[in-house]
């Protein structure tokens, strides 16, 4: 189920937040809400809830398993088998076409016999929507446990609630089991202004997605889907389009999980803050996407050993997790490629602080701007050719081009947005007056109408 | 509270007015408008439909064609057989196809017939892409959350908008009486593409050569890049298509109704059909073998049966859809 459709909208949501505060007892509040999240994603496919049925009970009794374990050497054991059979689920349904399917071409190649069975069986595999998000959280539950930083939780219910609350479920934010842990120990009365709080950011986020993101997408999708057509001027304004999109696209899902999730009382954390004012590649990814490059940081880059024996592990480490966090954007070399980039970024980044080189800040912006921007040709275009064509006409290597006036100004738009409004979730909406509630009131009827040509939340693909 | 009432119920109010001039003015066509038929039907003399009036809504259209005349021979079938039309003063015909129909709408449109209808002659327009298991009737029974989709997106309010802006009456009467040509049409701001009240298709340029002219489609052989996509996908014939085509002669054959099949004409075979008299020749369906070639699940072509103009008696049996090729008598071989 979407966010931006009408069956969630008239729907869903109204039961569900009508149920759960109707609700007497605690346990049941949250039984209701887990039911109404694996009808929430059993609505795409059945199958798919059996799937994080099966996920949730792995974390679950491997959390216990570890927590009972006595010596250190066995509870490695147990989390690296937790580890390995949450990550067995993610990699059957969101890796084995991309190797496979890599695989059987590089055999294809060799040998001059083709697999048509294997290709068709491969390609027929279903990505479940959200897996790459509950399989992190459950990842980072039994890692916490094992460190002892969380005590391992003793309420299937409770954890089933973790794993599948629907407002994060399906793009995130990616949550810890130590931030929601705490607030589902407590009852939620209904507070009104807690629950119209949520209602404006998540009318907000709405907005954001069929106003905003959208109305870049159908403008972009006109340049990008023909890459070959591109020049200069196109193809800067289409990808720099894009990642306004994406900004938009994403942080408006964002926006909206953590409006609803206030509804119920719970607060979720944060995922974007104003990214393209970022100084620097390190800065970017301090705002974009923080619940993933903090997972990253925390259960990848430092247990890898992080930047503490030296520089040159550090770039490898630093190249390894961003090529394995691009990796779980998708299954496609572009992902890794992406990833890669972002790693090149950040290592050259840490390689010109040590030149202590003085830069102006709204150059610092400039700069990275330019780079972040680039690195989105990797992430839009899904092929070895595309992502060529459009290389040479962002080098300038095909021409100017005609200047696209309509997005361009869409684009000025967006940036100026992005500019000067601070995000969304920072809004003090519960001290709005009844005028300024009207107004987004207002933009909420707007963004309802704009849903039956809405496109799809980018971020569901991963 | 108060201002959670005021967010919630100025959306309510926005959406809410949206949803309603949308539905009044129902820019694409998405509601049945009966009144708008029983203006056309009243006039004298009668009027025809406008296809911005009639919209999607085909079959309520086509059952009220059926039901507002005393039919004794029914056309059913794609666009292709838009054109058959009741002679002059012919009361007793109806054409009850439509745009992208399927099987499961003719059996659809065949079950929702009056159980009480008198003995039918149906001359049913097969099409070969029916059998095409990626092809997708149209949605002639959209669900509460399509309409509801519909009355409340943004798109229809900027159409409703644009119609508005162009024929404001629109605004307190859905339609009026428009002169196109030499034709009076129940329509609003443009009335030419139009509906007879017999069922069959009027095309704009037929009314009024003068300001509206004939659409020119690129041609082309590939029937993957056909606009409709009606070909596209096609690996094998569909079994279920062939079952819902044998439930349609099993209804009709359970009502004692005579079917007859009309298939493509070719292009070295320009038999015309007696009733048709449309402009566009090339496409107008021909008498061959009925649905003989299916049950063989096979797309080997049958071989035509040309039917001489003389002998078709559209009044008398012309075929039995499930009985074995005739060797004389209505039909004969070339």
């Amino acid at each position: 189920m979407l966010f931006n459709s009408f069956v969630f909208l008239f729907v869903f949501l109204p039961l569900v937040v009508v149920a759960y505060f109707a609700a007497p007892a605690h346990r049941l509040r949250l039984g209701l809400i887990v039911v109404a999240s694996y009808v929430f994603y059993a609505y795409a496919k059945w199958w798919f809830a059996l799937l994080m049925a099966a996920s949730t009970l792995v974390g679950f009794v491997g959390g216990q398993l570890i927590e009972q374990t006595s010596t250190r050497r066995r509870r490695k054991l147990v989390l690296g088998l937790t580890v390995a059979l949450l990550l067995a689920l993610l990699g059957a349904f969101k890796y084995a076409a991309f190797v496979g399917g890599n695989l059987t071409s590089f055999v294809g190649v060799i040998t001059a016999h083709g697999f048509p069975g294997l290709h068709a069986f491969l390609n027929g595999i279903v990505l479940p929507i959200g897996i790459s998000f509950y399989t992190f959280e459950g990842i980072s539950y039994a890692a916490d446990v094992f460190r002892g930083k969380l005590p391992a939780e003793r309420s299937l219910l409770r954890y089933a609630f973790f794993i599948s609350f629907f407002p994060h479920l399906i793009a995130g934010p990616i949550v810890r089991y130590g931030i929601l842990q705490p607030q589902l120990l407590r009852k939620h009365r209904f507070d009104v202004d807690r629950v119209r709080a949520g209602l404006l950011l998540f009318a907000l986020g709405l907005a954001k997605k069929t106003l905003v993101a959208d109305g870049l997408a159908t403008w972009v999708n006109r340049y990008l889907d023909d890459p070959a057509s591109l020049h200069a001027f196109e193809a800067w304004t289409a990808i720099v389009g894009f990642g306004f999109q994406i900004y938009f696209d994403f942080s408006a899902y964002s926006d909206m999980a953590l409006g609803l999730a206030r509804i119920f009382g719970i607060e979720l954390p944060w995922n974007f803050n104003r990214p393209y004012r970022a100084t620097s590649p390190i800065e970017f990814w301090r705002r974009w996407h923080v619940t993933l490059s903090t997972w990253l940081r925390d259960y990848l880059y430092i247990p890898l050993g992080g930047n503490r024996k030296g520089d040159r592990r550090r770039d490898a480490n630093l190249l390894a997790t961003m090529g394995l966090g691009g990796l779980w954007h998708g299954a496609s070399l572009n992902f890794v490629v992406w990833g890669l980039y972002q790693g090149v970024l950040l290592l050259a980044t840490h390689r010109l602080r040590t030149l202590a080189l003085r830069i102006p800040p709204a150059v610092a912006v400039g700069m990275t701007f330019v780079v972040v921007m680039f690195g989105w040709v990797f992430f839009r275009l899904h092929s070895a050719a595309a992502i060529g064509q459009a290389t040479r006409a962002l080098a300038f290597a095909r021409g100017l081009g005609q200047f696209p006036g309509h997005l361009a100004l869409l684009v000025v738009a967006a940036c100026a947005y992005t500019a000067v409004v601070p995000e969304e979730w920072t809004w003090d909406v519960k001290s709005f007056g009844l005028v300024r509630v009207a107004t987004i009131g207002a933009v909420l009827a707007v963004a309802v109408a704009s849903i039956y040509t809405s496109h799809p939340f980018i971020y569901f693909r991963f | 509270m108060t201002r959670l009432l005021v967010f919630l119920g100025t959306a309510a109010v926005l959406l809410g007015a949206n949803a309603a001039l949308n539905w009044w003015v129902d820019p694409f066509g998405e509601f049945w408008k009966p009144a708008a038929v029983r203006d056309a039907r009243a006039a004298r003399p009668p009027c025809l439909v406008s296809h911005e009036v009639i919209g999607g809504e085909y079959l309520p259209f086509k059952l009220d064609v059926f039901r507002s005349r005393p039919t004794r021979t029914f056309v059913v079938g794609s666009s292709r057989v838009l054109k058959i039309g009741s002679w002059p003063g012919e009361r007793s015909f109806a054409n009850l196809g439509m745009p992208v129909i399927s099987p499961e709408i003719v059996l659809r449109e065949l079950r929702a017939l009056p159980a009480n209808a008198p003995q039918q002659t149906i001359y049913l327009g097969v099409e070969a892409f029916w059998l095409n298991q990626s092809f997708k009737g149209f949605d002639v029974a959209p669900s509460f959350e399509t309409r509801a989709r519909y009355v409340l997106s943004r798109s229809a309010f900027e159409e409703s908008v644009r119609i508005l802006r162009r024929a404001p009456y629109v605004f307190f009467d859905r339609w009026r009486k428009e002169q196109i040509g030499t034709a009076c049409v129940i329509g609003r701001s443009r009335p030419a593409l139009a509906w007879k009240l017999d069922g069959s298709r009027v095309w704009s340029f037929e009314l009024d050569p003068g300001t509206y002219h004939p659409a020119i489609d690129p041609f082309t052989t590939d029937l993957h890049k056909l606009r409709t996509g009606i070909y596209a996908d096609w690996h094998e014939l569909s079994p279920k298509r062939i079952r819902v085509l044998g439930q349609v002669l099993a209804f009709a054959r359970s009502r004692g109704w005579t079917v007859a099949a009309l298939l493509r004409i070719s292009a070295d075979d320009r038999t015309t059909v007696a009733r048709v008299r449309g402009t566009d020749a090339e496409a107008v369906p021909a008498l061959r073998l009925p649905l003989a070639g299916l049950p063989r699940r096979t797309l080997d072509p049958v071989p035509p049966v040309g039917l001489r103009r003389r002998r078709l008696p559209h009044r008398r049996r012309l075929l039995d859809a499930d009985a074995p090729p005739p060797r004389s008598g209505g039909v004969e071989r070339p």
